[in-house]
């Protein structure tokens, strides 16, 4: 049985930060992928031996959602799908970042703009905060995976250096 | 005056370490209306297991009106038909006419007035739940009604449709859920079972789906989701839908 607790989705916003802010990791440039949302230290508490635990973050988007979504890194356009359950509308971007190939999940998008094959720089707009799927308000939903497997999904923070 | 001045300090540090003492068994007290946090400009308090809350802010979110009357401290409070009486420090209501009693008295600290979320919240007819996690309290006061636990647990019941993107269960076909519900139940039979869902889909092909969700945070994926699907009011499909 999984076990459910509140510190899976718990951010500990931090923020003097500006909101926005380019950053950049070993690999170029790096994107909130909110940025009209306050940058943080979010926790990713996915525990791979348990495979329990929140395996993205959970960027919350207020009441109404409607912020911008955009990328995060340089990368590819690999699938957009539109659930209405489970990630909702979801697009998903592979990057090579450290010659790592990553699968930059983002999920619950009241809409995306995208399509497979899109090249995407950091900061182009991938599509609107909102609330599809299983969610309880207006959230992007933020994951990466080290290969495109479910169980293989690693800190976001890690990738968003600076934040 | 020695001793009166240690007898002083001694007041002073008994009364700070109290003071404190309350505030950290009450600090984390978080309020989920629908889907978002309440914020109170006075913290809510626990007192006896009951939730004192401040009538402003318990007003603003449940959109009930307030009247005030200073001379007998009474408080009305209007919404729609629904009327409550009551009064600071009197357990004695008047709800809709009838004589009831409150599980606490109403009070004022710091200016504020306090009263007792349950049972007013539950006389507007929304559903009030409570649960202790990670060490903070949660309160939630929903319009629709709140999974339990064991109404989302993936036992056998239940097997894997998929994990792309994320793992999610189907109901096998002669099984049934923790309350009972099968395939071929009435949906009438499942509401009268698990109440207000959260949300009525309509879905392609004429299919109803109701969706009922397990204790959650706001703006996340936190919370189970149990989704029943109907044809023609009939249940053809249960799943569920974990956190993520």
């Amino acid at each position: 049985m999984r076990a459910r607790h509140p510190e899976w989705y718990q951010s500990d916003t931090d923020a003097s930060k500006v909101k926005g802010n380019k950053s950049s990791s070993s690999s170029g440039p790096v994107v909130w992928p909110v940025p009209d949302v306050i940058a943080g230290k979010y926790s990713f508490t996915y525990n791979p031996d348990t495979k329990t635990g929140h395996r993205g973050i959970d960027i919350p988007g207020g009441i109404n959602g409607g912020q911008q979504v955009v990328s995060a890194f340089n990368g590819v356009v690999v699938r957009t799908e539109k659930l209405t359950n489970s990630y909702g509308n979801f697009v998903v971007v592979k990057s090579v970042i450290d010659n790592k190939e990553i699968f930059v999940y983002y999920a619950h998008m009241a809409s995306f703009q995208v399509k497979v094959g899109d090249q995407l720089d950091p900061g182009s707009q991938i599509g609107i905060v909102g609330s599809t799927g299983k969610s309880t308000g207006p959230h992007l939903h933020f994951e990466i995976r080290l290969d495109n497997n479910y169980d293989k999904q690693i800190n976001p923070m890690n990738y968003l250096g600076g934040y | 005056m020695k001793i009166k001045s240690t007898l002083i300090g001694f007041i002073l540090v008994f009364i700070m370490l109290f003071n404190q003492s309350i505030s950290q068994a009450n600090n984390n007290i978080n309020i989920i209306v629908n889907y978002r946090y309440l914020i109170t400009d006075v913290n809510p308090i626990i007192e006896d297991n009951y939730c004192l809350i401040p009538l402003r802010a318990l007003s603003e979110a449940l959109g009930f009106k307030v009247e005030w009357n200073n001379n007998d401290q009474k408080i009305t409070i209007y919404k729609e038909s629904d009327i409550i009486e009551f009064q600071i420090g009197n357990l004695f209501v008047i709800n809709n006419g009838k004589s009831d009693f409150l599980p606490i008295a109403p009070k004022i600290i710091n200016n504020r007035t306090m009263v007792p979320l349950r049972y007013i919240s539950e006389s507007l007819n929304m559903k009030v739940n409570y649960a202790e996690m990670s060490e903070e309290q949660y309160i939630w006061i929903t319009d629709f009604d709140i999974l339990d636990d064991i109404d989302v647990e993936i036992n056998d019941n239940f097997f894997m449709l998929t994990n792309d993107p994320a793992p999610y269960y189907r109901l096998r076909d002669n099984k049934s859920t923790a309350r009972g519900i099968k395939l071929g139940d009435k949906l009438s039979t499942v509401k009268d079972k698990y109440g207000t869902p959260m949300r009525v889909d309509e879905m392609d092909n004429d299919l109803i789906r109701l969706c009922y969700i397990s204790k959650y945070m706001p703006n996340t994926g936190s919370g189970s989701a149990l989704y029943f699907e109907f044809k023609d009011e009939t249940l053809i499909r249960v799943e569920l839908d974990p956190p993520n």
